[in-house]
């Protein structure tokens, strides 16, 4: 049972290191931050298989904390950037509007 | 017996993980690879923490885990619904998704 569980431990290490990857040739932004959430959540069964392996139940509060902040973490990134772009929305259709104004003017 | 069922379900938990990954590497844009992140945030998770209560026996420590669980059921499709508003929001050219498919 160690063997497989290290193994699998060295496994899920090998994939977050393959998101890396991703994370750092993903195009948009938004492709690094899904990115992101998925090695948040492999870093997660890092933690659970080391809870059994070690048999020490306190590592199951990091793995809460760390589940809580890479939420978190989405939430403000999403509030700021939405909050950004409507803002520059409007901007544009005033724009907009001031120039469709003057050409009636003219 | 116990030790054999909860390697099998952690190997299991594995294994969706890694087609996960493969998924994200093999999808073009955000959304599609979202559906593939979902996979490992639900199923390859809950696989591996099914696998590890096997393994680690009934205890107080069991019940947190399942705590952690439903946490990170709930939270998952708030955070990719969040994400896939921002990337349709902040896309520059619309329409983008289906003109793919035509092809």
């Amino acid at each position: 049972m160690r063997t497989f569980l290290t193994g699998a431990m060295i496994f899920i290490a090998v994939l977050i290191a393959v998101m890396l990857l991703r994370a750092f040739l993903g195009p948009r932004y938004t492709d690094r931050l899904v990115a992101v959430n998925l090695i948040s959540t492999l870093g997660l069964c890092e933690v659970f298989l080391l809870v059994v392996l070690t048999r020490e139940s306190f590592l199951l509060d990091i793995a809460l904390i760390y589940a809580l902040v890479s939420f978190v973490t989405t939430t403000v990134l999403s509030r700021i950037i939405v909050r950004r772009e409507e803002r520059s929305r409007r901007q544009r259709a005033a724009t907009k509007s001031l120039e469709e104004e003057g050409e009636d003017e003219a | 017996m116990r030790t054999a069922i909860g390697c099998a379900l952690v190997g299991v938990g594995v294994v969706i993980l890694f087609t996960a990954v493969v998924g994200m590497f093999r999808f073009k844009y955000t959304l599609n690879r979202m559906h593939s992140a979902a996979m490992a945030d639900t199923l390859g998770i809950g696989f591996i923490m099914l696998g590890c209560i096997v393994l680690y026996g009934f205890s107080a420590a069991t019940g947190k885990m399942i705590l952690l669980l439903v946490f990170l059921w709930l939270t998952a499709p708030i955070s990719s619904h969040l994400l896939a508003r921002m990337d349709i929001l902040t896309q520059q050219k619309p329409g983008k998704y289906w003109k793919e498919e035509k092809r």
